[in-house]
């Protein structure tokens, strides 16, 4: 991994047009601003990976399911709240 | 000429080039997978969407038919990276894990998948809603019952 100082104010460019600037410290909370293409899908990491997770448990489930049970299940399945 | 695809789940599915969808970054945990086709399961509230590369598919529900007050706001890169002009482009599914028991299955309500239907483009998109579960209960009025009693 690289690892760079920064101070407050400094930034990182990453690649044509990612820029990583540190906008502020406060304790152990570092607030970031992120310039990225608009093509560019920017994650906190713990929301990446928790939808990642997710993901994959959906995708593995399916496997042990079939037609008919689906529709079983969608026949007691609630309408809106 | 209809192309056709296996799936554990639905048999033999014939489709059209022109109905895949297009994912440029995949999905998170399937970077790979970029082509979907999606197919309505007759008399069942679920989408089956369906990769083509290989035999990995995803359950998706209609959140805005269970959820009365479900929003999917778009970010600008959203719009962009779909090309959206119009909101009638626009479809929105999320995904369910089925657990067991089944009553105890979940929807990922924070990170919809949004289609352009128009240019057959989608992404899952990681909407910045704290209130929108990843694990949001299907059956959340029989869960209610259940810690009742």
């Amino acid at each position: 991994m690289l690892v760079l100082r920064r101070k407050v104010g400094e930034a990182i460019v990453i690649s044509e047009g990612i820029q990583v600037k540190v906008i502020s410290v406060q304790g152990d909370q570092v607030k970031i601003g992120i310039e990225a293409p608009q093509h560019v899908s920017v994650y906190r990491q713990e929301i990446y990976d928790a939808i990642q997770e997710e993901n994959r448990q959906a995708a593995a489930q399916q496997l042990s399911m079939n037609l008919l049970q689906l529709k079983e299940l969608g026949s007691s399945f609630p309408k809106k709240k | 000429m209809p192309l056709t695809l296996e799936s554990s789940l639905l048999g033999t599915i014939a489709y059209e080039a022109g109905e895949v969808y297009t994912f440029a970054d995949g999905i998170p945990g399937f970077p790979h997978l970029h082509e979907f086709i999606f197919r309505k399961i007759e008399d069942s509230p679920f989408t089956v969407m369906h990769a083509i590369q290989e035999d990995t598919c995803f359950f998706l529900i209609d959140p805005f038919t269970r959820y009365a007050d479900y929003e999917c706001k778009l970010p600008a890169f959203a719009l962009e990276q779909l090309k959206i002009e119009s909101q009638e482009d626009v479809l929105c599914y999320t995904i369910v894990v089925l657990r067991e028991p089944l009553t105890d299955s979940t929807t990922n309500l924070s990170a919809p998948i949004v289609l352009n239907v128009r240019e057959r483009l989608g992404m899952q998109l990681a909407l910045e809603n704290e209130a929108y579960s990843i694990r949001t209960k299907l059956f959340a009025e029989a869960a209610d019952e259940k810690v009742g009693k």
